[in-house]
């Protein structure tokens, strides 16, 4: 896996991306759950 | 609605360019990389300006042809078999190496047509560059996001407005957000260029500081039970804490030798952005993913107030 990512540094890339998305989606849900409380 | 719409298509369509456009080197910078690694295959455009020949095996075998690049540098260049799009006028971009003993570059791999938008070729980063697109608008909105939590701080300190004591809160949160994000985001990206998760570069260490001070700050707010104190104090630790912001971000990394572009002692690019290092192409993508994720950051500033609202009317309309 190391050595592939090595390689193909593009896939870092996009495990970047990835991160990004993941880290505004969980921002995003606890928004959720708040709206959820208060309906 | 239209606008948020448009904002998805903004930052996915930006993205998606920042990811997949082609890397391409020039044939001048392929012989320069050949001094210093004979191995190294690296990605190069070119425009044929010879047909070329077929090569006998005394030759090596394969095909000749002779390429010209956007510096208008020549070279030999020799194909394991006759390239489909190979005579004059067409345009290559390939997986090459230089041979400094038979002066040609030997092509591994036809990667397709002359791309008419790529990335410059970045010795030591590579696709790998790519990560600016996303790592820097991070690390920007981080200091816009406590910026502007110092911003409503001082606002409710003269106006005593428990919404402005909010928007701080609110801003702050999403300030920890993009610095947590930049933080992770570098830490991968480390790994892969830098061999380590982790290396305590003075641009590490600061944003590490960074994070444990506004921790801190919601510490703070957790700790303490009555609102207008709450608010009170939040507001003033926001704002000596954002005064620490220009430091850490702009000030200890460029004065410490370190690992980032624009470390005291960087004799490559300096400052990326501010000494003109950058490729045009390259910042034009990354300025407009900056506006994008600004405009995501005050839909969610937005989105939350109008959540603040909501539940405060109701807090007063049911008994």
């Amino acid at each position: 896996m190391y050595e592939f990512l090595e390689h193909n540094a593009v896939y870092v890339v996009m495990f970047i991306v990835l991160m990004v998305w993941t880290g505004l989606f969980i921002y995003l849900y606890r928004i959720d759950r708040k709206i959820k409380e208060l309906e | 609605m239209l606008w948020k719409f448009l904002l998805f298509i903004w930052i996915a369509a930006l993205s998606a360019v920042g990811i997949a456009t082609p890397i391409a080197g020039s044939l001048s910078e392929l012989r320069l990389m050949s001094q210093v690694d004979a191995k190294k295959v690296i990605p190069v455009k070119f425009h044929v300006t010879e047909a070329g020949m077929a090569l006998n095996d005394e030759h090596g075998g394969g095909w000749l042809l002779r390429g010209r690049d956007a510096n208008n540098r020549e070279a030999d260049i020799r194909f394991a078999s006759r390239p489909v799009d190979g005579t004059k006028g067409d345009g290559l971009l390939v997986l090459a190496r230089y041979d400094g003993e038979q002066q040609r570059v030997e092509v591994s791999r036809v990667l397709g047509g002359y791309p008419a938008f790529s990335f410059p070729y970045i010795p030591g980063l590579e696709e790998r560059a790519k990560i600016i697109f996303f790592h820097v608008p991070m690390s920007w909105m981080t200091v816009v996001a406590f910026l502007v939590s110092m911003w409503y701080g001082i606002r409710y300190l003269r106006h005593k407005d428990m919404r402005d004591d909010f928007r701080s809160a609110v801003s702050a949160g999403l300030g920890l957000l993009f610095c947590i994000l930049a933080t992770t985001t570098g830490s991968l990206w480390a790994k892969f260029n830098w061999g380590s998760f982790w290396n305590w570069d003075p641009r590490q260490t600061s944003i590490f500081v960074l994070l444990m001070v506004y921790g801190a700050y919601f510490a703070l707010r957790s700790a303490v039970e009555v609102e207008e104190k709450r608010a009170a104090l939040s507001a003033v630790y926001s704002i000596i804490a954002a005064s620490t912001v220009p430091f850490f971000i702009f000030i200890m990394p460029r004065i410490m030798p370190g690992l980032h572009p624009g470390s005291a002692g960087d004799v490559n690019v300096g400052p990326v952005l501010s000494s003109g290092g950058m490729d045009a192409s390259m910042r034009v993508v990354l300025y407009a993913l900056l506006v994008g994720f600004l405009a995501l950051y005050i839909w969610l500033m937005r989105i939350q107030m109008r959540l603040y609202r909501i539940s405060h009317t109701r807090a007063e309309t049911v008994p």
